[in-house]
């Protein structure tokens, strides 16, 4: 069979299978599957091409509202038997080169988008590695003590949310010191993988192939390396990431006062919707705490810019975000860096409306 | 568990006659403080057996103040009746905010806590108990 | 002092400097090539450029060092009128020596820091063992070899060499093959090991590709606490100098530093693996579909290093798919180790009464007998579930012992709370029950979960309990989702509102009636214990 018609094959597959899962109908996705791999589909073409593609498909409807949060989960754990199917399908030693090393992938505590990270231990399994696969959000302290007990070569982090890079950054920095290289992905270090340079991770990689083969090559960590966070990161001394970390729920709850006062339409919500609006500001708090700890205004309007959308699709006016920014940046005015990415947010987004039109229902 | 910052606990006497005992729990019954509520109400119960002999009948509890209870608290809690009930001594839990009452439903031991108890010279507590009244004759 | 006129020859010197320079010249009439002769005498080559320059460049160069026959001296310049230049020899030999012992002394210093810190950071023992050979070949040696403890007639071998891989080996070996090696393994203090024949040395001990002749050796044992953790040997090929007195001390106090890690290490090892073994019957049990009905299962210990506490689910299968799958989730009050042991009896008690599974009223009478102690008031909480599969319908029947009642996810989002309630356990003489009947269509779920979920504490606004009102919001969107789906959500959600690191044990377990329905064709989905997500604790 030519290798065009493999990838028409398998396209068609991906279809096929992005129906079967998005419909909740998993005995149709495994039967897919299953069919393809006993028709000799290539193993990784199989997981990354297709199941991978179709879990990327997920998220990005996710990300863009057209599913819910709670169709992404079913989604998620379909794939997830999906995954298991394929490992149970090639029974038997993976034929990939016998005598690669150990190594441990992991997701950092706070983490839950564990397939990332799946996909890459289910690929480098197929490349003849020794994997442990310790899931969703991996404490630090039972990462390490599994670090102690079986000494890979290698740790690999998958990180997908931007906010959990401090842990990631405490993570990494806690295997370099028993003398481990760390590898870290996921969308969390940006497309260029900026973030994974900054918290001085041994080896950055885009996807999981680009990773099995940086892999391949060889990673030499730093040997063991006795360092903490802000030695990486010395704008932290100015304790702007710390403050706003700490008084999150004051801020929220300030923030959320202010907003009552400032924007009438807020008066007639329910509690459900005051309850979504606080989580919403809880975000931004959150978002805006990462970005000072990364030091990166660029990070805090990409969220912002994101968010916007969904509440536009919310039917809230954006125009509601800014505010928000303006009310939390009354309530930081002396914090200059937190102020100066509140602003560089503030001006991508339109202006509130004035006259009555501006009352929209939530 | 429910974790309530900051994690206190108190007890305070409310009031007190040779019958009648008031406490009011202030704060949080949980994991933590747990351990301190029987000995801080034991302590209050010797006191008082000093003062008047084994003359209480009822130890009102004044739930007003609690911020929270968890099922250490509530063991804590049965673990007094063990004392008290054989003592001839009615628990009363007053003033329950609602998530007591909660934990008091779903765990069925509400009826149990608050049981009425016999005076432990009659005859019908030591057929209750099991066992000979041992406390002091009552003056 | 001396005296040298324009080149570079000399023209006067005093009675020190004469016999410093000088007299030698008496005995020895070659010049050796650290020295010039000139038409005054002789003078250290370093003297004589420095003069060149001096004279070439026509300023001063400041003061030159340079050695005199195994001495050292600075020279200090100053022109005299007349064209020549008097050189003003200081001695500094002590000072440079005593700098010198100063910064090798320094340099150990650091290097001892940097192997403590490179060894105390892994509690591995055989990353201990291989830094510790990397680092001894590096800096203390050509080659090392650590020979660990025996397992059985074997020894563990790492072999390192400058630059070179370490590597391991598995091997039986005869300790009274090297000398001073026996007594080393068992902890006697080393005999004067400089002296090893090398030609004595069996194969074993020679790094693999080490192919240099072997001119010294040291070896000393790596104490460990009470008991050696092992011995080091240092190689030093027969073209770099042999080991001195300070290098033997040093190496000795890089093995005292080197054998209490490795011993911590040891000790770590052995205390984690009889830790992993204890608690191997207390973890969280991986559920799976059984008899066409979805099972999932996800814990969270209220210590997010401990991986049991005091919550716990099980799910027995019945024997085939017309008997009743028995499924139970309770909570003993406390936390940790100590509520983990309590709900390991209760599991084994429940595991014994399978055969009476059908009455929960006797089981849990039972149950509570078996817990009931005068002595604490230690009780549980629990959920019975009898699970069996009627055609395209499930059936259930629950009953609470004092616990939070199931919570029912109807397929069109609806959710019910099933009415059952009773008395908990292990606390009460009698106890009272009432089971409810549930019957689950395609793609409708039972919740079974602790209330660590529904008391966490957090949310946006800080310090506000997730609740049961949330709780079944959030399940209203967990209609027709698979079970592993429903429970990484809800200890999602639950996670997320959390504030601090404070909370209690989070169990929640997941009966689903899948949408496809039980006609589904069996595919056998579960990957290797610790692989999925599901049932692993989260």
């Amino acid at each position: 069979m030519a290798a065009g018609a493999v990838d028409t094959t398998l396209r068609g597959l991906s279809d096929r299978l992005w129906t079967a899962v998005i419909g909740r109908d998993e005995p149709a996705a495994l039967r897919l599957v299953a069919e393809a791999a006993d028709a000799g589909a290539d193993g990784e073409a199989l997981l990354l091409d297709v199941v991978a593609g179709v879990q990327h498909r997920v998220g990005t409807e996710w990300a863009a509202n057209r599913i819910t949060v709670a169709e992404e989960h079913a989604a998620s754990a379909i794939t997830d038997r999906v995954i298991a199917a394929l490992a149970q399908h090639r029974s038997g030693p993976p034929p990939g080169s016998p005598g690669r090393g150990r190594v441990t992938v992991a997701c950092v505590d706070g983490e839950w988008h564990a397939l990332p990270a799946r996909f890459l231990a289910e690929l480098l399994t197929l490349r003849g590695w020794q994997v442990d696969f310790l899931g969703a959000r991996t404490p630090t302290p039972r990462l390490i003590a599994h670090l102690h007990g079986t000494n890979p070569a290698a740790v690999l982090l998958s990180v997908s949310i931007p906010t959990h890079l401090p842990t990631a950054h405490q993570a990494v920095t806690a295997v370099q010191s028993l003398g481990i290289p760390v590898m870290v992905g996921g969308a969390a270090f940006g497309a260029d993988g900026r973030y994974a340079r900054l918290i001085q991770a041994d080896a950055w990689a885009p996807d999981a192939r680009a990773a099995a083969d940086l892999l391949a090559g060889g990673l030499t960590g730093h040997r063991t390396r006795q360092r903490q966070q802000i030695d990486d990161l010395p704008h932290l001394a100015d304790q702007e990431y710390t403050f706003i970390r700490r008084s999150r729920a004051v801020l929220v709850r300030q923030s959320l006062a202010a907003l009552e006062d400032r924007w009438p339409a807020m008066r007639s919500y329910s509690t459900a919707q005051r309850e979504r609006t606080a989580e919403d500001l809880a975000h931004i708090v959150d978002f805006l705490a990462t970005a000072l700890y990364v030091d990166d205004a660029a990070l805090f309007t990409t969220f912002t810019t994101w968010t916007a959308d969904i509440l536009t699709a919310r039917r809230v006016p954006a125009a509601s975000l800014r505010l928000g920014l303006d009310i939390l940046a009354d309530q930081l005015h002396d914090y200059p860096r937190a102020l100066g990415f509140l602003g560089a947010a503030r001006d991508t987004l339109p202006a509130m409306p004035t006259g009555p039109g501006s009352e929209v229902d939530a | 568990m429910t974790p309530c910052p900051p994690p206190e606990f108190s007890l305070a006497v409310q009031a007190t006659d040779a019958r009648t005992l008031r406490l009011a729990v202030h704060g949080c019954l949980d994991y933590d403080t747990s351990d301190e509520f029987t000995p801080a109400v034991a302590e209050l119960l010797d006191a008082h057996a000093d003062r008047h002999g084994p003359a209480l009948r009822h130890l009102h509890l004044d739930w007003a103040e609690l911020t929270a209870v968890d099922s250490s608290g509530l063991s804590a809690l049965l673990g007094l009746r063990r004392r008290t009930h054989p003592a001839g001594i009615t628990l009363h839990l007053d003033h329950q905010p609602a998530h007591f009452t909660r934990l008091l439903e779903v765990t069925g031991v509400a009826a149990h806590l608050t049981q009425h108890a016999q005076p432990p010279d009659s005859p019908a507590a030591a057929r209750a108990s099991g066992r000979s009244a041992t406390a002091a004759p009552s003056p | 002092m001396l005296v040298v006129g324009r080149g570079g020859v000399v023209v006067g010197t005093n009675d020190a400097a004469r016999s410093l320079l000088l007299e030698p010249a008496q005995e020895n009439t070659a010049p050796n090539t650290a020295e010039i002769l000139t038409a005054g005498g002789r003078m250290p080559r370093w003297l004589a450029e420095a003069h060149g320059r001096l004279e070439s460049t026509g300023t001063p160069p400041g003061a030159v060092t340079g050695e005199v026959a195994g001495r050292t001296f600075q020279a200090h310049p100053s022109p005299t009128e007349d064209g020549d230049v008097v050189w003003w020899l200081v001695e500094d030999t002590d000072l440079r020596l005593a700098e010198q012992a100063l910064h090798s002394e320094r340099e150990r210093a650091a290097l001892l820091a940097d192997i403590s810190g490179a060894l105390l950071s892994s509690l591995n023992v055989d990353r201990c063992t291989e830094v510790t050979a990397r680092m001894a070949a590096d800096h203390l040696a050509d080659a090392a070899v650590i020979v660990a403890p025996s397992q059985g007639r074997r020894h563990s071998l790492t072999h390192a060499q400058v630059g070179g891989e370490v590597t391991q080996v598995m091997v039986p070996i005869d300790a009274g093959s090297v000398p001073g090696l026996a007594e080393a393994l068992r902890g006697f203090p080393p005999v004067p090991t400089r002296w090893i024949d090398p030609a004595d040395l069996p194969d074993w001990v020679v790094p693999p590709g080490f192919d240099r002749p072997i001119g010294s050796v040291i070896v000393t044992p790596l104490p460990g606490h009470g008991m050696p953790a092992g011995v080091l040997i240092l190689l030093r090929s027969s073209t770099h100098r042999a080991f001195t007195d300070g290098e033997e001390v040093f190496a000795r106090l890089f093995a005292a530093r080197a054998g209490a890690a490795l011993s911590a290490a040891r000790l770590y090892a052995e205390q984690a693996s009889i830790t992993a073994t204890l608690l191997r019957e207390l973890l969280p049990p991986r559920l799976e579909r059984v008899h066409g009905v979805e099972y999932a299962g996800a814990y969270r210990a209220s210590q997010d290093h401990e991986r049991v506490g005091g919550d716990f689910y099980d799910v027995h299968p019945g024997a085939d798919p017309t008997e009743e799958t028995f499924v139970v989730l309770g909570d003993v009050a406390g936390k940790g180790l100590e509520a983990a042991v309590l709900t390991g009896k209760i599991r084994s008690v429940l595991h014994a009464l399978l055969p009476l599974s059908g009455d929960h009223q006797q089981v849990l009478g039972l149950l509570n007998g078996a817990l009931l102690n005068s002595h604490h008031t230690r009780f549980a909480t629990l959920v019975l579930a009898s699970v069996r599969r009627r055609a395209d319908q499930v059936r259930l029947r629950l009953t609470s012992a004092g616990h939070l009642p199931p919570l029912i996810v109807r397929a069109d989002g609806r959710v019910e709370e099933a009415a059952t309630s009773g008395t908990l356990v292990g606390a009460l003489p009698d106890v009272h029950m009432r089971s409810v009947e549930v019957v689950l269509a395609p793609g409708e779920t039972c919740l079974l979960y602790t209330d660590g979920i529904t008391e966490a504490r957090g949310g946006p606004l800080g310090d506000q309990l997730y609740g049961e009102a949330r709780l079944r919001e959030a399940l209203r969107e967990c209609a027709r989702m698979p079970a592993e789906a429903v429970v990484e959500r809800v200890q999602m959600l639950a996670a997320q509102w959390l504030d601090s690191d404070r909370h209690d044990d989070m169990a929640t377990l997941a009966i689903t009636n899948p949408v496809g329905g039980h006609g589904s064709p069996h595919v056998v989905v579960d990957g290797p214990a610790d692989r999925g997500p599901h049932g692993k604790e989260l």
